[in-house]
């Protein structure tokens, strides 16, 4: 009686699994069909298994090296500039903690539930001659995840006792080489995750660049993907070729870091 | 004196400034701009009043867009909570293929909301998907529809696709707070007689409360500012059938008609705020939490 029990749900979680994994595997199977083939969108076996043809097509004509590089400039550009703004911004508001102080956090919490008013942010940027340049799509992302980010560093900074600040400051030391130098190699493990937060907020970003770096050669990789597949639509290995490569950064990035990632984004979304 | 010469203002700044610049100052910016005729160059030459919401509310196009937003949120919320408490559960009972199953339901939040809404348009198409291939196969074919086309259905598809690409997130969020629970609290209500469905009446859920509401409030908000899902599996067609608030915004920013973006994206603003304090009351609180 055990046993079948057991079974059953052995079953059910590959049923589940099965689910997840059906709509990948279509993905990419097709992803080395002829178009042909392709175009029956099943899960049979390619005939003819064109490993590299279609990527290498794919790989030209959506101009992907030009959309990683715009990804990767702006996910780095971004990602740093979170983790300097976020960590010096929180540990003055956790170690002065004023009245307002008090208010900026409240403000923070607001940031992080309200959605951004991206016409008006638009017409900010259009003012500001940002439009279409990768300094712009970067102040937005600060912007964006300014709130959520300094919460997580103020949490983290309440674990940090000001004894400690105390003993460097006896010891003589400059009110930058205070965070730099002693706080700052303590923030390692909230670095992490906001690191892993920041990259995957920014990495799969589509609605920022979507309005504001609507231009061929400023594409970012899910851009990309979405105007390929307007040209494209027949042509469905090409596009799942170009979803996968599209995904692959990602999927790169997750498989190295994994148990990183899964902590970092439970431990973010719990305190947050 | 100690605090003004080591905790410097001027290294709160940089952050704050750009945060009130670019997230705040925007914001602002839509309620005074809702109410104006702004065009497509940013100029605007009058004050309309509450034409504009008006607009919006009144005209049946537009309208569809508010209700499906709340459908959208309330639906995937639902199930993305529900089947994500049933899954952790069923997960944590660590048998050989749950392991497996562990890191598979993890894996569509890592990837592109576009990638993956892109590759559903092919699992959905009405004759060769996969969707109704199968329902064929198992000889349902009454069930099998245009998923994407038919204006009745095309809301709760593109839901399917977001609890698809999402339950994995809330499952982590209960694998986390279910192994957070003593090993001690289970081990001594057994001994006390709770098995089965009673341990997890009382002891499991009350322990679970506070994720239970964090993960509610998470995926409400992510829900009604749904935009990328939508245009990459419908473009918020057919018709105006799957519009909902943001690309209503994204409409009307296209027509030129920066104005009455401006007072949907405002309207967005309250609404989201709006529900997040509702369901914020309404959400039942636990006496263990503090």
């Amino acid at each position: 009686m055990r046993s079948w029990r057991k079974l059953i749900l052995e079953v059910i979680a590959v049923i589940i699994s099965s689910i997840i994994a059906i709509p990948l595997y279509i993905t990419v199977i097709n992803s080395f069909k002829n178009q042909a083939e392709a175009a029956d969108l099943g899960l049979a076996f390619p005939t003819y298994w064109r490993l590299i043809e279609n990527y290498k097509e794919v790989f030209i004509i959506a101009k992907i090296p030009q959309a990683l590089g715009n990804s990767s400039i702006l996910t780095f550009l971004g990602v740093i500039a979170i983790i300097f703004c976020c960590s010096t911004s929180a540990y003055i508001i956790q170690r002065r903690d004023n009245r307002f102080f008090r208010i900026v956090q409240k403000m923070l919490i607001a940031g992080m539930v309200l959605p951004i008013s991206i016409i008006t942010t638009y017409y900010l940027l259009d003012t500001l001659h940002l439009v279409r340049t990768h300094i712009g799509v970067t102040l937005i992302y600060m912007a964006t995840c300014y709130s959520f980010i300094t919460y997580l560093y103020i949490s983290f900074f309440h674990g940090i006792p000001r004894e400690m600040d105390e003993a460097a400051i006896i010891d003589g030391i400059g009110h930058h080489g205070l965070f730099w130098k002693v706080i700052f190699p303590l923030l390692k493990p909230i670095n992490a995750t906001a690191l892993i937060i920041a990259f995957m907020e920014i990495w799969n970003d589509f609605t920022v660049p979507f309005y504001l770096l609507n231009t061929a050669n400023r594409f970012t990789l899910s851009l990309t993907v979405y105007f390929f597949f307007g040209q494209h639509a027949s042509e469905w290995n090409l596009v799942f070729a170009d979803i996968v490569m599209v995904s692959l950064p990602i999927i790169v990035f997750y498989l190295f870091l994994q148990r990183y990632i899964v902590s970092g984004l439970t431990a973010g979304a719990v305190k947050g | 004196m100690l605090r003004k010469q080591y905790y410097r203002y001027t290294m709160f700044l940089p952050g704050f400034a750009v945060f009130c610049l670019f997230f705040v100052l925007p914001s602002f910016g839509s309620f005074f701009y809702g109410f104006t005729n702004l065009d497509s160059g940013f100029t605007f030459t009058r004050f309309v009043g509450f034409e504009n919401f008006i607009n919006l509310m009144r005209e049946p196009d537009n309208f569809i867009a508010f209700k499906n937003t709340l459908i959208f949120a309330f639906l995937t919320t639902f199930f993305k909570v529900g089947l994500g408490l049933l899954l952790a559960i069923f997960v944590n009972l660590k048998l050989k293929t749950t392991l497996y199953l562990r890191s598979m339901l993890f894996f569509p939040v890592i990837l592109s909301t576009i990638a993956v809404s892109l590759a559903f348009t092919a699992m959905l198409h009405p004759e060769r998907g996969i969707l109704n291939e199968f329902l064929r196969w198992v000889h349902m074919d009454f069930l099998a529809q245009s998923w994407l086309t038919n204006r009745e259905i095309v809301m709760y598809s593109v839901s399917m696709v977001e609890i698809w690409k999402y339950t994995g997130l809330s499952v982590i969020l209960f694998l986390a707070a279910l192994q957070s629970i003593p090993k001690e609290v289970t081990e001594s209500a057994q001994l006390d007689g709770a098995t089965g469905w009673k341990s997890l009446r009382h002891i499991t859920f009350p322990l679970l409360l506070p994720v239970f509401n964090t993960s509610i409030v998470l995926h409400l908000i992510g829900g009604l500012k749904v935009f990328d899902l939508i245009i990459a599996l419908t473009g918020g067609g057919p018709g105006n059938a799957s519009m909902v608030i943001n690309t209503l915004i994204y409409k009307s920013f296209t027509q030129g008609r920066n104005g009455e973006a401006t007072a949907a994206s405002f309207i967005l603003f309250l609404l989201v705020l709006f529900i997040v304090l509702m369901v914020n009351r309404l959400l039942p609180k636990h006496e263990t939490e503090r």
